[in-house]
């Protein structure tokens, strides 16, 4: 299945990118794709706020295809 | 700097609530016009503006960066938080992104209820969400060198 992973600010830059489209295996969950961009891109996500399609997820859950997948550090808005 | 992405002017349709995103500086008193209304007797404002010094060193500028999207999904988000505990009439919440200098507004949090208290706790409620849930971050640059500001996880579990 395919799902898009955003990457941002700290995690942006040590990846040298922001946006990677992946093909998984079927029920990947939201750490799996932290733990395929740490692979491909070296860059290391502990610590993140992991959100899928725009809302806070736990790591654990599970995906179905299609969505987008994005590994925030901690948030410092305002 | 990160790649800014185009404004989002959102209004929800159901409750008047508006959700604004952009790197044009905010204007406190434009943004109170959008909100202040006869109907609610109440509008409490609260507006984040760039602190130099910041920890006793000079702030040159940020640069703030942000998942616009999520902004706007979680500033949606924030609002129907408030709704649920007071009775509010409208909800603004504003942030902007890109290069803020010491003394710029970076965001703005106001509401409007019939009542002063609802007004005043939804708005100090509203910024205290906001700063938790809005994907947004700030590469302070100062006197000292240039940072990644520490940030708040209560939005939810890290990895």
């Amino acid at each position: 299945m395919k799902v898009t992973a955003l990457l941002f600010a700290q995690f942006r830059v040590a990846a040298g990118r922001n946006r990677i489209e992946l093909e998984l295996p079927p029920k990947a969950t939201v750490r799996g794709v932290a733990d395929r961009l740490e692979t491909d891109l070296d860059v290391d996500l502990s610590g993140a706020l992991c959100a899928v399609d725009e809302r806070f997820s736990d790591p654990d859950a599970p995906l179905c295809g299609g969505e987008t997948v994005a590994f925030l550090p901690p948030v410092s808005g305002g | 700097m990160a790649e800014v992405p185009p404004p989002a002017n959102v209004t929800a349709a159901e409750t008047g609530d508006i959700f604004l995103v952009s790197t044009e500086p905010i204007e406190p008193g434009a943004l109170q016009a959008r909100v202040v209304d006869p109907t609610w007797g109440g509008l409490a404002s609260f507006f984040g503006v760039v602190r130099s010094p910041n920890r006793g060193v000079i702030v040159h500028h940020i640069d703030y960066e942000g998942y616009q999207e999520m902004i706007v999904t979680q500033m949606r988000q924030v609002a129907t938080a408030l709704r649920a505990e007071a009775d509010l009439g409208r909800i603004l919440i504003a942030h902007r992104l890109g290069r803020l200098v010491p003394g710029d507004v970076s965001i703005a949090v106001v509401v409007a209820s019939p009542h002063r208290s609802d007004a005043l706790t939804a708005c100090h409620r509203g910024i205290d969400l906001s700063k938790e849930l809005l994907p947004v971050w700030k590469y302070e640059v100062g006197a000292d060198g240039s940072n990644w500001v520490a940030g708040s996880s209560r939005a939810s579990q890290p990895l």
